[in-house]
């Protein structure tokens, strides 16, 4: 025998001794019983036989070598006792379907629990084998108590981290095998996570805000009352935990927490997305970012805190602050996505909501949230309130809530502006928002009537744009205040900026109050106080006595919001009433004086510079009347010389007193149908005909309009085509039996009083719509005027013609322009030729 | 700057009131989208020679408008002893004898009114003016002339 022979002989011999010293028990469970036993921590194996393995690259083949047993080991037993443990659970389970059924999580639950077990206890046998070698070769002075000493071996660790990568690849051989794993390690730290938050939760808010699948279930285990539940649930908590972490100090050793990061993230993101929208959706009207901070911060991080910081390892106490932070960020993402997706409902409960929406303010502050949540509400107020259908003030109503809410949330304006610009650009579209501000303004009942009233609250905007220049007033410190302009900023927006200082003014009185925020809806103040003309002039003009005190104080705190000279002619007007009061008086009794007069007749004496312009209607009077009106006249031109009055004759309204059939009615009707009525009292029957040059109205179809209210009221009745006479006989039977006519009620002959105000269609042609017709008369000579002198121009060289030389007046769109075309060329005016307009010869 | 802003806004108010109350057969309107240069038209009088034919004029404003006159040509040919064969037209009020109370239409008016009573003391076409006398033979040249210049025939 050389002396090779005898190395190979002793080669192996050691290596029979190693392999038996080192079989790997065949099962799974062998191992978990070694290790369960008492003495496996004291117990060495018999390896003397290492120690005479002296060289290093014998050593690693001998660690290698163990290593490829492991592995098979791994692979071949088990990975198939942990997959069998699932065989058939998940297969139909996909963690996006929302729901996994109770039984088979509560399932996996449990057969994830047993196979960590002895997994874990698997991993601590062949831990301790390799640390066993490991001393062995490395270690040769060491004794049992060192053995721990090795984990701050950076050689050691690397075995450990192979021997952890070693388990976790041969239980995820194939993808599917991960997808699955994945999937029970999701289902499992889901479930943990229910069960862990659900008391606490329940402490918090005294409801579930889980399904109370597992409450059910829960109760079918412990078969316990409710409330019983609730009294043990401390120890509950505390025996869940400690196996929680029990568990998770397992996985920590076989490192699998971490490869569950991605499994956390979708998890908690998804609870946290849940427990928000559980919390907040629909509820605004009290502060709950706070809270839900709060709670996410003794559930969530708790939570997070039980599975990473198993000790004081300094890593995982890193990772759980980073983990912390996002999680921070993510609660405020999704609340404030949560508080967006209501902003439009915050807004119409406003001031309700003012909690929620101090929430989303802090939201806004701390994450960039602007562009979602003005793309967002923009597109939500498209949606539900700048359509036709929408209420004129309802808009409104919404828009100075818009305004408040965003004033709340972004105190720059930025928001606002970008927001509040569509808004306003829809209701300067709308014809009637003018009406609509001006009545709310004027309506005692309104909230803006209250702030209108607050001379307090009152800014100078109103002023300072009637100037019309930019003449700084010394009393408008806090807007020129020099501290002011150091401390303005640009704003962060997206938006652009109005580099215009006028307009950042605006923006500012924006916020001032909300008056002036609906004012600027409006590039000028000017058609707010045309239309409380034409509005008061209506009011004035429908006046029955002379009080005029509301509009006396209208007209003062208007006033002192748009100036004192804009308001003007409001001032006249109101005066026109007061004086004509007195002339009445005066000019009543000189002419009772000279005359008995059957008739009470009252005179408004209107300046007629300072009045919106009023519809012309002419017909005559009954001689009666224009007798004493000329009574009137003369005495008017006598006291007031050398002015004269000039009578608006269909403007007003008559008291009639009707004795027909011996009954008494009482009308309130306008001049031309009392004057009609007087020539059937005088007449009896009259053809319409002879009523037209009675009444010296050409168009018949007017006058039998008129009638029409006489034949309604059964008056008058038609005898003939065209012929009228006064009804003698007793109102209709049908009508008597019909009890809904008032007329009808008692039949004792009593005097019944019914006062009636005939409505006059013509009259719903508001002064503003008179307005713009005459506008467009003046437009139609520009038009003729244009094309006397060019022959023939295109519409929209006209359209810019007009634009430039009558901007006053000249407010049409260029398809507006063309429909007023379109209505000159129908009464014959222009014609087109080509694309070319010209006057029709 | 302001000076011209001033101008223009008193040619706007008489472009205005030339509208809203215009006076039979003239009429006037700025041209293109300047304010300063207006076109005109004036129609001849009734039972005058000029009756029935239109002309078109140019109207071009100083920036000192209204103490310095317009300079006012015919742009469509127009035979008449006052006017010479460009366009020009010997009026006094559009030379010395202007004043700030005139306006377009009063312009116009005295240049309708012109045609049909020539000064033919300063005539800047003779030949109309040695024919004004006999008016039957003026008319015929003036029809003539103006079927030439326009291409319509009246």
């Amino acid at each position: 025998m050389t002396s090779d022979d005898q190395y190979i002989n002793n080669i192996i011999g050691w290596w029979n001794d190693i392999t038996a010293q080192f079989s790997i028990p065949s099962t799974t469970q062998e191992i978990v019983a070694l290790v369960d036993q008492s003495s496996f921590q004291s117990q060495q194996l018999k390896i003397d036989i290492l120690k005479r393995i002296g060289c290093d690259q014998d050593k690693q083949i001998i660690l290698e070598w163990y290593f490829e047993l492991i592995t098979c080991f791994y692979k071949n037993t088990l990975a198939n006792d942990f997959w069998n443990l699932f065989k058939g659970v998940l297969d139909s389970i996909t963690i996006d379907n929302e729901k996994v059924n109770k039984k088979q999580s509560k399932l996996i639950n449990q057969q994830f629990t047993l196979s960590i077990n002895f997994i874990y206890k698997v991993f601590i046998y062949f831990e301790n084998n390799i640390n066993l070698i490991y001393n062995q070769f490395y270690n040769n002075n060491n004794n049992d108590n060192d053995n721990n000493d090795n984990s701050n071996n950076v050689e050691y660790k690397q075995l450990i981290k192979k021997l952890q990568d070693i388990l976790l690849a041969s239980l995820t051989l194939s993808s599917k095998q991960t997808n699955d794993f994945n999937k029970i390690l999701y289902i499992f730290f889901e479930r943990d996570f229910i069960s862990f938050s659900k008391p606490i939760y329940f402490k918090l808010f005294g409801e579930s805000l889980e399904d109370d699948e597992i409450d059910q279930e829960e109760n079918e285990d412990n078969d316990e009352q409710v409330d019983s539940r609730l009294d043990d649930s401390i120890n509950e908590i505390k025996y869940k935990e400690n196996s929680f972490m029990d568990l998770c100090q397992k996985l920590h050793t076989l490192n699998f927490i971490i490869i569950s990061e991605d499994i956390f993230t979708q998890i908690l993101f998804k609870k946290i997305y849940q427990h928000i929208e559980k919390i907040c959706r629909d509820i605004f009207d009290k502060r709950l970012l706070a809270f839900i901070l709060d709670c996410q911060d003794q559930v969530m991080f708790k939570w997070l805190g039980m599975i990473l910081c198993h000790d004081d390892n300094e890593f995982y106490a890193n990772i759980f602050q980073h983990w912390k932070t996002r999680l921070e960020f993510s609660i405020y993402e999704h609340f404030s996505e949560q508080r967006i997706s209501q902003l439009f409902d915050m807004i119409v409960q406003y001031p309700d909501s003012i909690p929620a929406l101090e929430d989303l303010s802090v939201c806004y502050n701390k994450i960039s949230i602007q562009k979602t949540l003005i793309s967002s509400l923009i597109k939500v107020v498209y949606q539900r309130l700048l359509h036709p259908g929408a209420n004129t003030n309802d808009i409104i109503t919404q828009y100075i809530s818009t305004i408040a809410s965003m004033k709340i949330i972004d105190s720059t304006g930025v928001v606002l502006e970008a927001v509040g610009r569509p808004i306003r650009t829809y209701l300067a579209q709308r014809e009637d928002t003018i009406r609509c501000i001006v009545t709310s303004f004027t309506d005692e009942e309104s909230e803006i009537y209250q702030e209108f009233s607050n001379i307090d609250s009152l800014d100078i905007i109103g002023k300072q744009e009637i100037k019309d220049d930019h003449f700084i007033d010394d009393n408008n410190d806090d807007f020129f205040d020099e501290k002011q302009i150091y401390l303005w900023k640009p704003s962060q927006s997206i938006i652009e900026n109005n580099n215009n200082n006028e307009k950042n003014n605006n923006n500012n009185n924006l916020f001032k109050d909300t008056i002036s925020s609906l004012v600027n809806i409006y590039d000028s103040p000017e058609l707010f106080v045309n239309e409380y003309r034409n509005m008061l002039s209506d009011r004035l003009l429908s006046l029955r006595d002379y009080n005029l005190d509301k509009e006396i104080k209208n007209v003062e705190l208007l006033k002192l919001r748009f100036g004192e000279n804009s308001m003007h002619n409001c001032e006249v007007m109101i005066k026109d009433i007061s004086d004509s009061k007195r002339l009445n008086t005066q000019i009543k009794k000189t002419i009772n004086d000279t005359q008995e007069n059957p008739i009470s007749f009252e005179t408004l004496i209107i300046s007629r510079l300072f009045w919106p312009s009023i519809k012309e209607e002419e017909f005559e009077y009954h001689p009666s009347i224009r007798e004493y009106m000329e009574q009137f006249s003369k005495e008017y031109s006598r006291i007031k010389a050398p002015r004269e009055l000039i009578w608006k004759k269909h403007m007003g309204f008559v008291d009639l007193e009707i004795e027909l059939n011996g009954k008494t009615i009482e009308y309130s009707v306008s001049p031309i149908q009392a004057s009609i009525l007087l020539y059937f009292q005088q007449l009896v029957t009259i053809s319409i005909d002879r009523l037209s040059s009675l009444l010296k109205v050409g168009n018949k179809d007017i006058i039998r309009k008129k009638l029409v209210f006489w034949l309604n009221n059964q008056v008058i009745k038609e005898i003939d085509q065209d012929q009228y006479t006064i009804n003698n006989q007793e109102f209709d039977q049908v009508d008597e039996d019909d009890d809904n006519s008032d007329n009808s009620e008692d039949d004792s002959g009593q005097d019944e009083k019914v006062t009636i105000m005939e409505e006059e269609e013509d009259q719903q042609e508001s002064a503003s719509a008179r307005e713009k017709e005459e506008q467009m008369r003046v437009i139609e000579k520009f038009i003729i005027g244009m094309l006397t002198n060019f022959k023939a121009l295109p519409l929209d060289r006209m359209h810019s013609m007009l634009s430039m030389f009558n901007a006053e007046q000249y407010t049409s769109t260029s398809a507006e322009l063309k429909s007023f075309l379109s209505k000159l060329i129908n009464e014959e005016k222009i014609e087109l030729s080509g694309l070319n307009y010209q006057i029709k010869k | 700057m302001s000076q011209e802003h001033a101008v223009a806004k008193r040619l706007q108010s008489e472009l205005m009131n030339l509208m809203v109350g215009p006076s039979p057969g003239v009429s006037a309107f700025p041209e293109g989208d300047n304010i300063f240069n207006w076109v005109g038209t004036i129609q001849g009088a009734p039972s005058t020679v000029y009756d029935n034919l239109e002309f078109k004029l140019s109207l071009k404003f100083p920036t000192d408008y209204p103490f310095k006159p317009p300079v006012v040509k015919f742009e469509t040919s127009c035979f008449h002893p006052n006017v010479d064969l460009h366009g020009n037209i010997c009026l006094d009020i559009l030379k010395d004898k202007w004043s700030p109370i005139y306006n377009v239409r009063t312009l116009l008016l005295s240049i309708q009114s012109l045609l049909a009573e020539p000064n033919n003391e300063s005539p800047l076409n003779s030949y109309a003016a040695s024919i004004w006398s006999n008016q039957e033979e003026y008319k015929k040249v003036l029809l003539k002339k103006y079927q030439e210049a326009t291409g319509i025939t009246v």
